[in-house]
């Protein structure tokens, strides 16, 4: 079982490069624990809440804190390609489709519990939308 | 003066788990808050890599990674504190954000091809204290280019000192791009010991640039591995700027500007160069001793936070004969006014 620290509000920077590149933005999932981690005093509302999702293995729960970057064509002087970063996630648990009432969970909770097919269904890559798993 | 906000970073009974976790919660415009923001670790290990972005920052307005007092580590291998050692692959800190500020960390044992310690994207870099030593060789040694510092883009200023490298798998310090005609490294009172290089085409020392100017002062750079590189080492193309008194184990030091010494013997230098035991604190009898310049323009202190006083040594060190001050004094540090200047306020 996983648990996923899930920024619950965007960051903001006034150069929009800067901001889509380096501002974690809500439903980015920044950090992946596996089950029973204890949590930090400020790894909570109002800047963050706890996805648990009993039976998810923490390496395929990992893939939805992948850096979203773009290779460039370039390469470095040690003949490795240049990627640039895009985004700070490449996937987001999508809260604008969740029901008012699971909303209000997460709001009076600060946590919430999926099974695996339900995450799956909710951490989707940003672009795309296809499911992280 | 700017409010410090400090969160611990602790696996149990912290602000936060992780270091990725703070940069994320508390990333934002530091300049209208008008706050600096410090991550402090404790005496743990530290898994994560992780991307410093997406705050608006200024000189005496950053993010900072430091560690707690009473955490920290006492300068040597085996001397406790706060360690990042990385379980995936990549660089440890990629720092984009400006002003960006690391003190007291150890790092080690991180994982993969070109990825560094400090991967630099930004001006403004202060590394401070650090003890950054033995990267895991990916098996390839032609692509085994693990520097400590190393510049990302042009135009930018990086500084750092007192801080040691040893054991890693190219540069300690370095500006590996031609183009990055305007970069600026500011290195001060560091020590270097057996950094490797596995591309010689492309990095000349321990303290190395192809390009941008290179201020190298107060440093100590020993037996480096490869015999077509140099302790201190640039290309043509780069400067040596205002560089001065350096010590080296080859005949580079003096290369960099005057007051340096050349052919000096690692071990009448530092107390322990053994694999694993390494101390490079000054021993008595150092040629080190007494010979740096004074930069307390700069910073004041050494590597265990002891005030440097008389003449300043070179390395990361500052000899203190027995019966000495020992340990980080300082208020100088708690209070937070690293790269500020020296001084009444």
């Amino acid at each position: 079982m996983a648990e996923l620290l899930i920024k619950a509000v965007d960051a903001i920077h006034v150069d929009p490069v800067k901001d889509q590149r380096g501002s974690y933005k809500r439903g980015d999932v920044v950090v992946v624990m596996p089950d029973g981690h204890v949590w930090g005093k400020e790894e909570r509302l109002p800047k963050f809440f706890i996805l648990k999702v009993p039976g998810l293995s923490v390496a395929i729960a990992n893939r939805v804190i992948e850096i979203e970057k773009i290779d460039t064509g370039l390469f470095d002087p040690d003949g490795n390609r240049i990627a640039r970063t895009v985004r700070r996630r490449k996937f987001t648990f999508d809260l604008d489709t969740l029901s008012q009432v699971l909303k209000d969970q997460i709001n009076k909770n600060g946590e919430i519990t999926f099974s695996i097919v339900k995450a799956g269904t909710l951490l989707l890559q940003k672009t795309t939308r296809e499911q992280a798993f | 003066m700017p409010i410090v906000i400090t969160k611990s970073i602790k696996a149990t009974a912290g602000d936060y788990t992780t270091i990725v976790a703070w940069e994320a919660g508390e990333q934002g415009d530091l300049v209208v808050a008008d706050q600096v923001r410090v991550g402090e670790l404790y005496n743990e290990t530290y898994a994560g890599i992780v991307t410093i972005d997406g705050s608006t920052t200024d000189a005496t307005r950053y993010m900072e990674i430091s560690v707690a007092a009473g955490n920290r580590h006492n300068g040597t291998s085996t001397g406790g504190g706060a360690v990042i050692d990385p379980t995936t692959t990549g660089h440890v800190f990629t720092v984009s954000d400006d002003f960006f500020h690391a003190t007291w960390l150890r790092i080690t044992d991180w994982i993969g091809d070109s990825s560094e310690a400090f991967r630099v994207n930004s001006t403004g870099l202060v590394v401070d204290k650090c003890i950054v030593h033995d990267t895991v060789p990916t098996g390839n040694p032609a692509t085994d280019n693990q520097d400590g510092v190393y510049v990302g883009v042009d135009g930018i200023t990086v500084n750092v000192r007192n801080s040691i490298f040893y054991n890693l798998q190219r540069a300690a310090v370095m500006i590996q791009i031609d183009t990055q005609t305007t970069a600026v490294l500011n290195i001060f009172n560091c020590t270097a010991y057996k950094c490797v290089s596995s591309n010689n085409t492309l990095t000349f020392g321990q303290f190395s640039a192809r390009a941008g100017t290179i201020n190298v002062r107060n440093c100590a750079a020993f037996d480096k591995v490869n015999s077509n590189m140099s302790d201190f080492g640039k290309h043509a193309a780069a400067s040596w700027g205002t560089s001065s008194n350096n010590i080296s184990s080859d005949t580079s030091a003096t290369t960099t500007g005057l007051n340096s010494l050349n052919s000096k013997v690692a071990t009448t230098q530092f107390v322990n160069v053994g694999a694993g035991i390494e101390d490079f604190h000054l021993k008595t009898g150092a040629d080190a001793i007494d010979v740096g310049v004074d930069l307390s323009g700069t910073f004041p202190d050494d590597i265990d936070g002891v005030n440097r006083s008389g003449t300043w040594d070179m390395g990361a060190d500052e000899f203190v004969a027995a019966g000495g001050p020992t340990g980080y004094p300082s208020a100088y540090y708690d209070n937070h006014l690293v790269g500020q200047p020296v001084g009444v306020m």
